[in-house]
């Protein structure tokens, strides 16, 4: 327990000073002395100030927000799928929100006037394939495989619907689109936060409840109901929450790969399996994780196609490449099972 | 007091009903065990005592009270499960693993206490998993896993326990380790019931066997009166030679492939005249080689009478304690006059049991082959007729042997169509 505290302590530092990092670095040239006295000050007035907090810090906790969302949502599927390769897009919710938000873009909605509206279209997707998925596996018992099964079949089916539109998109559409699909910090309207937060709160703490509850299923299900885990109910609240959280992080942020898969896997080596520890570890971490991401691609200077680079990217090849060392370094005791 | 009681249940998974009408009760410190072919519905039983499958009709009371009244904590309290299918649970060490038995007694959120950690600790030390503690479960082997979710089990203190095949992927001294360990906790008073496939070592550890087959339960006894040839035929399909050692009253099974070590020699019919113990020997080798017995007349309870039945025998039976009666006597010599060979055992024989002698004399006159086993022990209490009898049958050139094996050597000898065949009456 003690090492368990101190864990997640260690990962609550790591996550403050990536924000505090995230906030202090960024285009424009600042004098440190003012950042300083603009931090200690949320109430001045100052041009450092109105940067780093009307720009810098919004986009910051959206970071922390999204990346700590995934993470543990992508931990909740992992284990109540008992699959270690499954991440928060596995059942589905990342298809119908590209979609949404894909249907909204080329609908023009995706200028800055109504920038709400893309969030809205993708959050309203999310909830669809969400709808299509848990009624597809009521009825087998929202077994691990008819979840997956569904999940897949959706995504497959979503995301050609996406191209499909494409062929009809002017590119400038597709360009957009294709920015929000790498996933986007920077373009989400000031109530995403807010809503977004509430929301991955709300579902964080149906996590904790069921935290233990991930525990004993991953003996199967007839252990795990006889220690005390109603398998079916248990799922069930776990996807409906860990749907809501995904699908609460992508309409704000685009869709943000590797985040969702790789922090469990990191921080089970770390922390444990113990879903209890490992959840908020995860949402610490992968909190920690996006932010930092997010300062990297805001610092590699903008091109054409891209008027930002999408985190997305930096996620995927960050991650990938600490995945593969990891893969190389053989070390995959707790890692891969 | 009956800590599970099944009253006539039905329970299925949607079509056809996998268990038809159970009915069946397990006492405080049971120790059964619950064979039958694949499919016959032992593990849906389980599930429906587990309360994880609900019955369509009928009802599973546990403790007295429906299994369904339960909270999802409180029957882990009370019975704990080994399924026989587990998943992979990736990354938790075998210490974590067998942790989570406690889950049932603690809350959400709480961190284990030293009572807790006792009982874990001692679950492992019982099941000789303590030193693979640090072990992450997916690193183990099939069968110190299975080791490892039975401490499991063990660390929720159950009252009762319920294993599916908790032997299969041990090895021979884990087995064996295991139904120690079964019998143990059994002695602690936890009401033990497992699914099992090991005829032998269920036979020799548990107390009570009940057989299922096609969802009914078709036996429930001691193994010494359930597990027979009979009852495996039945239950398998199969034909399979049960012995009973001598000086226990464990039947033991053997395997054996047909044509190499099995009666080469096509079976015989064998009527065994015994009684208090003298025939079970004979009987058992008889029984080994395939041959097809019969014994009596027997006093109801005797030995010999309840090892014949165990074995599969026709039996002859006689109130206990009473002279044959006319009925007895006349079923007897019908089946002596049907057998390629009788067998005399070195029984006492006084006015109460003169007639089976009697009835040996007849059907040798009827040109049955009679093998005096041991003749000399053969006592009289019946005032020097039961010596004139014997004489007399020896005289007319019954085979005389002075072991039960140079018995059995000979029968081996015998084909159906030799010896006694042409003398068979009907």
């Amino acid at each position: 327990m003690k090492k368990a505290a101190g864990i997640l302590a260690g990962l609550a530092l790591c996550a403050a000073a990536a924000a505090l990092l995230g906030v202090w670095f960024g285009s424009g040239s600042l004098a440190a002395g003012d950042k300083f006295a603009a931090l200690l000050d949320p109430c001045g007035e100052s041009t450092a100030h109105s940067i780093i907090w009307t720009l810098r810090m919004p986009r910051v906790l959206l970071a922390l927000l999204v990346g700590g969302g995934l993470a543990a949502s992508g931990c909740v599927f992992q284990g109540m799928l008992r699959n270690p390769l499954a991440d928060p897009y596995t059942l589905g919710v990342s298809g119908g929100a590209a979609l949404g938000a894909a249907l909204a873009i080329m609908a023009g909605l995706g200028r800055m006037a109504d920038a709400a509206a893309v969030p809205f279209f993708a959050f309203a997707g999310a909830l669809i394939s969400l709808v299509l998925v848990y009624a597809a596996s009521s009825r087998r018992g929202f077994t691990p495989s008819a979840l997956i099964l569904g999940g897949m079949v959706l995504n497959f089916l979503l995301s050609s619907v996406i191209y499909l539109l494409f062929a009809f998109a002017k590119s400038s559409e597709i360009h957009g689109a294709m920015n929000w699909l790498m996933g986007d910090l920077g373009s989400a309207p000031a109530a995403a936060l807010p809503a977004a937060g509430a929301m991955t709160l709300a579902g964080f703490c149906v996590f904790m409840w069921f935290s233990r509850d991930l525990n004993t299923l991953s003996f199967g299900d007839e252990k795990a109901r006889n220690l005390g885990t109603p398998p079916a109910t248990a799922r069930r609240f776990l996807f409906l929450s860990a749907s809501l959280v995904t699908g609460a992080c992508v309409a704000s942020a685009g869709i943000i790969g590797f985040v969702g898969l790789i922090i469990p896997h990191v921080l089970r080596r770390v922390a444990g399996p113990d879903h209890r520890v490992l959840l908020p570890a995860s949402l610490l971490g992968g909190a920690a994780f996006l932010a930092l991401s997010d300062l990297l691609a805001r610092s590699i200077p903008n091109s054409i196609s891209f008027p930002e680079f999408p985190v997305g990217v930096v996620t995927g090849i960050a991650g990938g490449l600490f995945l593969l060392v990891l893969l190389f370094s053989g070390r995959t005791d707790r890692f891969f099972s | 007091m009956n800590v599970i009681e099944v009253d006539r249940a039905c329970a299925g998974y949607g079509g056809e009903p996998v268990l038809r009408d159970i009915s069946l009760s397990l006492k405080e410190g049971d120790l059964a065990g619950l064979l039958g072919p694949n499919g016959s519905g032992k593990s849906t039983l389980f599930r429906m005592l587990g309360g994880a499958l609900k019955p369509s009709s009928g009802g599973v009371r546990v403790m007295g009270r429906d299994v369904s009244s339960f909270g999802a904590s409180e029957l882990g309290r009370i019975m704990a499960v080994l399924p026989q299918f587990t998943d992979e649970p990736f990354g938790f060490s075998a210490f974590e693993a067998a942790c989570m038995g406690r889950y049932p007694h603690s809350g959400r959120f709480s961190a284990l206490s030293a009572r807790d950690i006792e009982a874990v600790e001692e679950a492992m030390a019982l099941v000789d998993v303590i030193h693979l503690r640090g072990r992450l479960m997916n690193t183990l082997s099939g069968g110190e896993r299975r080791r490892v979710l039975l401490a499991q089990a063990l660390a929720q203190e159950p009252k009762i326990l319920l294993l599916d095949e908790p032997s299969a992927h041990l090895d021979v001294q884990h087995q064996v380790e295991l139904f120690e360990l079964l019998c143990k906790v059994n002695e602690r008073g936890i009401t033990v019931l497992a699914i099992l496939h090991d005829l032998n070592l269920a036979a020799q550890y548990l107390r009570r066997i009940l057989f299922l087959k096609q969802g009914a339960i078709i036996a429930d006894g001691p193994p010494a009166e359930v597990v027979n040839g009979r009852l495996i035929e039945s239950a398998f399909g199969i034909r399979l030679d049960v012995l009973v050692r001598e000086g226990t009253d464990k039947p033991s099974v053997l395997y054996s492939r047909a044509g190499t070590s099995g009666p080469a020699q096509a079976p015989i019919r064998i009527h065994v005249i015994c009684g208090g113990g003298t025939g079970r020997g004979i009987m058992g080798m008889l029984a080994q080689q395939g041959h097809e017995l019969s014994a009596g007349v027997l006093n109801r309870g005797d030995s010999d009478e309840v090892f014949a039945r165990n074995i599969g025998a026709a039996v002859v039976q006689a109130p206990p304690f009473s002279a044959i009666p006319e009925e007895a006597h006349a079923e007897n010599l019908r089946l002596l006059r049907g057998a390629n060979l009788v067998i005399l055992c070195p029984v006492p024989v006084g006015p109460g049991n003169l007639r089976n002698l009697e009835a040996v004399r007849a059907s040798q006159a009827g040109g049955a082959a009679i093998a005096v086993l041991e003749e000399a022990a053969i006592s009289d209490h019946a005032g020097g007729e039961a010596t004139r009898i014997l004489r007399e049958i020896l005289n007319n050139g019954a085979a005389r042997f002075a072991t039960k094996s140079a018995l059995a050597d000979y029968v081996r000898t015998i084909s159906p169509r030799r010896e006694c065949q042409g003398a068979v009456k009907n």
